[in-house]
């Protein structure tokens, strides 16, 4: 039928718009749980989307573009680990800075690659692969199993992140560093090593999940690309209470909603297109909202950390 | 650490805390220029054409004081609201919403009034503006949530609102999402002629003077100014700092949407989609920059500003992307935070 | 003369320290003998966590060595001094609240699972040596549950889970009923009979002599020697701790009339921070003129009670009447015009603005009156004149200058910042909470003595307090609170300190029913 077609593309198409902020904001998770509040997140994934598609354009190989996608936003996150965890400077301060210098040095470096063009470079994006059987299950199965690789790879993580998390010896100390990192250092842990170790690795997914918006969703850069999803995603791991499953709920609610608002508008609505536009941002603001009284976030987090401050 | 002579001048003379922000956000510029060179671009060229084109002739230094009006009065609006550390990088959207304060006053019949009319225009800024921030100041006041997220996600949403209204209801006849002009009798005087300059940069430094004057002066500032240094003791000593909070806000997001209504009644005339190139979000590093001084976010403004205004010209005459001024201006803020790491040992020296 | 191995597992040997200007240590000579319980002794400030944090490789020495079972050894983090088998147990204890007994205990260790975490041998482990030592405990409970004994043995169990032995406790009873001392002493002697070597920092004499085998004692940064407990006692120990002889607290001598009531806490219940319910169903009464002492161990809702009384936490049940008037969950502005005047517990995080000159912070309170302002702006002159009174009648010293932050000044100085500036209210009640903590000997008298002057002119002063010798030392009643209530109110003359002690541990059917004033029916 046309109305269930209708609906499962849809719901097939919320599962693509959430993969960005759902890599974005799962790795925020682990910057966040080491106790390092990241404003910069917006900047990473314009970075990535930025590297990966330069990476993919000039090399014609799409795993060379994601790897640089994580490349360029480790470094960027390298930098922002630096002035918080060495410099020790006012973490929200170091985000802002590290997100503006995102934003600037991946419209510039892009400006500077291709001058001004009327035709903007493209490349082509991902194949969808289906996975046999799996996605031959009625509704479900074009929706969760008919997509491009990297959103079966975002699948893979959210597992992963929460084993990382929760039942390993590395994922102890990042939360422990989080909560009280203090108690960490004088077990032995090296807290300075394991934020900048979490800070990367929040900055690369951040980096995938800019290069998922760039090399799958539209197949080529704008400075505008991002739009605010790495917000979004800061958003998202507040509402998921810092646990990976939840975070994954949250993206995937953000994703519905913008899929479903960018459906009403091809249905002709008479909704001004920009108020269904705005749904992705209010919506995040009400989840805040509603949610906020009750949330506990890690106990260190966004504090500068010291050894043997008095 | 024995003390030279030439040691004792510059830690004694010279304060170490105004110089170090300056040697360090220099080396942003060695940073854009490898940048430039690995582009194929000589930087000193393109460097010596930026300080012409900010600089460089009466006209340049016009557009120079144009965008310092721009940024110096959002540089105020975010340091009130740094002041009472609170994280406003919604000055761009609440910028936008004070532009269409000051459009609907410049469209009105008041608009129409000499003299009162750009008064008028002014005025309805300061409330659009200050109106937008409430939204985020009563969220924070009433359910504690954080600004830093809500303030950035508002800003897309005055945006596309925006967006809507000069696609919509405010759209002048034909083919552009402009709004129609404002009343001639609401723009703003020009102060010098030939240029876009108005009395708009007095406006600004006016405001300059007032947050001063409001800042260490008056009883609203000192509670401002106590909420955000302890806010616990603040609360201890009786202050009602929910409602601090909101005047802090709403004298940020008025302050925000003043620089908007100056666009509209000194630059543009009209509201236009873009009419802010992102100024918002400069005045963010503006006013980390300036470390909530009157005076520091002066200077920083006017240094940024110099920066855009020589970028322009520099794209017009080598093609290089206007984004190399917004990758320098968040370099200068990297480098500035790095630079404090030496500021925060500058006591061990002195004491030697 | 001992036959037995006297050579130390641990020397420290001309150990200095040095905090920008402040010489923490000074050339300090310390040693440890295998299988002793050694305790450092000094009073707050004199050293004993920074030798012990040298040890512990939390901070390098600019000068010294150090020596561990006969070992010279550069210890540059705590894991080189868990490897040696040095491990610590701190007075605020380094616990994760959310995470379970097991998950705090391990963390930073290597697993027998390689990359994963083997939680359930650990669980033995922890079982076993709870069992060894007897510490009890649950691995598997959530750390945020538990008592405040039962966190500390989790602390404990902290450091013996690392095959260590050499223990270093830093003040370990400043949290525990006395009740829960016994117990850790006990533990602390069976540790020893294993074959541990224990270093147990204090400033309580009464320990040092009820526990330790030999005593070092630390005065300003330097080592004033090290005896053993049995050829010493109390009184030569304060000596040299302080430098000179106490000065016996004046014995209580009454105190001049009592006036009527002017603070009523009726039936008042509240919550802490985290939704539980602190203050049950709690009441009392001060009268102007009075000192009135509320004993107790920290976290029985002291904070909650003084803040409810100043407005800063609502009161979910329950009046609180001040000379009269009904100020229940008023505002705090308006609570403090009826006549409140409150030293906080915390006076650089809630007392002060550190960044704000002493003029400023002394009119924190006041400066949207006249005369320190008028309908816009603030009047400096004034207000600088009222500061310079407020300096000279409080003897504030260090003041930095008229626009300086007085953030560089001294513990006891800014203590009197905020004394001078709730004692100039002159209000009707006075809460004082913990006023004394972190100040030494001159300063806490010097606070004492304007306690005693504010009761003398009729204000209501209700002091609240960890330390008992201080509520020992000037209250005219001493109540004591335990798990949000009163326990039992006793008149200073009749007031028995190991009564008050059980009280303060819970146990209420031990005391004798005729020495004590029931709080409620006034």
């Amino acid at each position: 039928m046309i109305e269930e077609a209708l609906i499962v593309g849809i719901f097939a198409s919320g599962v693509r718009m959430s993969i960005p902020i759902l890599f974005a904001a799962l790795g925020e998770n682990i910057a966040e749980r080491s106790g390092v509040l990241n404003l910069g997140v917006e900047g990473m994934m314009l970075i990535g989307a930025f590297s990966g598609f330069m990476g993919t354009y000039m090399t014609g190989n799409i795993v060379v573009g994601l790897l640089m996608a994580m490349g360029g936003a480790a470094v960027l996150s390298a930098l922002m680990a630096f002035l918080s965890v060495t410099i020790r400077t006012n973490q929200l301060a170091a985000g802002l800075a590290v997100w503006l210098l995102g934003v600037g040095l991946a419209a510039l470096l892009y400006r500077l690659s291709f001058g001004v063009v009327t035709i903007a470079p493209s490349i082509h994006s991902f194949n969808p692969v289906e996975i046999p059987f799996l996605s031959q299950i009625p509704i479900a199965g074009p929706i969760l199993f008919n997509h491009d690789p990297m959103i079966y790879l975002a699948f893979l993580l959210i597992p992963i992140t929460h084993i990382f998390l929760f039942k390993t010896n590395l994922g102890l100390k990042i939360r422990t560093v989080g909560e009280n990192p203090k108690q960490a250092d004088t077990l032995g842990v090296n807290v300075y090593r394991i934020r900048y170790l979490a800070i990367i690795i929040g900055g690369a997914f951040a980096g995938l999940g800019g290069a998922y918006l760039s090399l799958a969703i539209t197949g080529s850069f704008s400075e505008n690309i991002t739009g605010g999803q790495g917000w979004i995603a800061l958003a998202v791991v507040i509402f998921g209470r810092w646990r990976p499953f939840w975070i994954v709920v949250g993206a995937l609610i953000f994703g519905m909603v913008n899929a479903f608002q960018l459906g009403l508008q091809s249905t002709g609505t008479t909704i001004p297109f920009q108020f269904l536009l705005m749904l992705p941002y209010l919506l995040p603001i009400a989840i805040l909202a509603a949610t906020y009284k009750r949330s506990v976030a890690p106990a260190a987090l966004a504090l500068p950390y010291t050894r043997g401050e008095r | 650490m024995t003390s030279l002579p030439i040691h004792n001048i510059l830690l004694h003379k010279i304060k170490p805390r105004s110089i170090v922000p300056f040697l360090t956000g220099g080396l942003a510029f060695v940073v854009g220029g490898i940048i430039l060179s690995s582009a194929g671009v000589d930087p000193i060229h393109a460097y010596q054409i930026m300080i012409k084109g900010a600089f460089g002739s009466v006209r340049a230094l016009a557009d120079t004081l144009v965008k310092t009006t721009s940024l110096l009065i959002l540089g105020l609006a975010v340091s009130v609201a740094f002041k009472c550390k609170i994280w406003n990088i919604g000055a761009e959207g609440q910028l936008y919403f004070g532009a269409l304060g000051g459009l609907l006053a410049g469209l009105s019949f008041i608009g129409a009034v000499p003299i009162l009319a750009p008064i008028a225009v002014i005025i309805m800024g300061f409330v659009f503006g200050s109106l937008f921030s409430m939204v985020p100041a009563a969220l924070k006041v009433k359910l504690g949530v954080n600004e830093v997220i809500v303030t950035v996600l508002l800003n897309f949403v005055a945006l596309l609102f925006i967006s809507y209204l000069l696609h919509g209801p405010l759209k002048a006849p034909g083919f552009l999402s402009y709004s129609p002009n404002i009343f001639p009798q609401s723009e703003l005087p020009i102060l010098l002629p030939n240029t876009r300059l108005s009395v708009g940069i007095l406006i600004a430094a006016g405001s300059a003077i007032g947050v001063y004057l409001l800042m260490s002066k008056t009883k609203i500032g000192f509670e401002i100014r106590s909420v955000g240094a302890n806010i616990k003791a603040a609360r201890y000593v009786g202050m009602n700092v929910g409602k601090s909070i909101l005047i802090t806000m709403g004298i940020s997001g008025g302050l925000a949407g003043v620089a908007g209504a100056i666009l509209i009644a000194g630059v543009q005339h009209r509201l236009i989609e873009g009419i802010s190139p992102g100024y918002g979000f400069i005045a963010v590093i503006v006013a980390l920059l300036g470390k909530q001084s009157p005076v520091g976010v002066t200077i920083v403004a006017f240094f940024f500003s110099a920066l855009l205004a020589g970028s322009e010209v520099m794209y017009r005459t080598l093609g290089v992307p206007v984004a190399l001024a917004q990758t320098l201006q968040a370099l200068v803020l990297v480098f500035v935070l790095i630079g404090e790491l030496f500021l925060r040992w500058q006591p061990k020296w002195r004491k030697g | 003369m001992k036959q037995s191995d006297t050579s130390p597992i641990v020397l420290l040997d001309g150990i200095t320290c040095r905090f920008g200007d402040v010489v923490a240590n000074d050339n300090v000579k310390f040693d440890l003998i295998k299988g002793e319980i050694h305790a450092l002794l000094g009073e707050n400030g004199a050293g004993k966590s920074t030798l012990m944090s040298v040890l512990y490789g939390l901070y390098q020495p600019v000068a010294g060595e150090i020596l561990v079972k006969g070992k010279r050894v550069n210890l540059k983090s705590p894991l080189d001094a868990i490897e040696l088998g040095i491990a610590m147990v701190h007075q605020h204890f380094l616990l994760t609240l959310p995470h379970t007994v097991v998950e705090n205990i391990i963390v930073g260790l290597k697993s027998k699972r390689r990359v994963f975490l083997d939680t359930r041998s650990a669980e033995e482990k922890i079982m076993e040596l709870s069992k060894k030592y007897g510490l009890k405990v649950n691995p598997r409970a959530i750390v945020g549950n538990l008592s405040v004994g039962e966190q500390q043995r989790v602390e404990i169990l902290k450091a013996l889970y690392r095959d260590i032995d050499i223990l270093i406790l830093d003040e370990p009873t400043s949290m525990l009923t006395p009740q829960e001392e016994k117990s850790l002493f006990d533990t602390l002697q069976s540790m020893v009979a294993q074959g541990l070597s224990i270093i147990f920092i204090t400033h309580k004499l009464q320990e040092v002599m009820a526990v330790s085998t030999r005593v070092t004692v630390l005065r300003n940064g330097k080592s004033l020697g090290t005896f053993r407990t049995s050829d010493t006692n109390e009184s030569s120990l304060a000596q040299l701790m302080i430098g000179r002889t106490i000065i016996q607290h004046a014995e209580y001598s009454g105190r001049n009339k009592i006036g009527k009531v002017v603070l009523g806490i009726k039936n008042v219940s509240a919550l802490n921070n985290s939704k539980i319910l602190f203050l049950k169903d709690f009441s009392i009464e001060l009268a102007g003129g009075e000192v009135l002492g509320i004993a107790g161990v920290d976290g029985n809702g002291q904070s909650e009670l003084a803040e409810v009384i100043s407005g800063l936490r609502k009161a979910i049940n329950g009046q609180v009447i001040m000379d009269g008037h009904d100020i229940t969950n008023q505002s705090p502005r308006s609570i403090r015009g009826s006549g409140l005047a409150y030293v906080p517990e915390d006076r650089m995080d809630t007392g002060l603005i550190l960044e704000y000159s002493v003029a400023e912070n002394l009119v924190l309170d006041r400066y949207s009156s006249e005369p320190y302002s008028g309908r816009l702006f603030l009047k400096y002159s004034d207000i600088n004149k009222f500061a310079e009174k407020i300096i000279m009648d409080f003897d504030i010293r260090g003041v930095p200058g008229l626009n300086f932050p007085a953030r560089s000044m001294s513990g006891g100085n800014l203590q009197k910042i905020v004394l001078g500036r709730e004692l100039s209210r002159n209000p009707k009640v006075l809460i004082a909470h913990n006023p004394t903590r972190g100040l030494d000997i001159g300063a806490t008298e010097y606070v004492h003595k304007q306690l005693l002057k504010q009761a003398a002119n009729g204000v209501g002063v209700l002091l609240i307090s960890l330390d008992l010798d201080e509520i020992f030392a000037i209250s005219d009643r001493i109540a004591v609170l335990f798990e949000g209530k009163i326990m039992g109110i006793f008149d200073r003359e009749h007031a028995n300190i190991d009564e008050i002690g059980l009280l303060m541990g819970g146990k209420k059917d031990t005391v004798d029913s005729t020495k004590v004033q029931e709080s409620d029916d006034k």
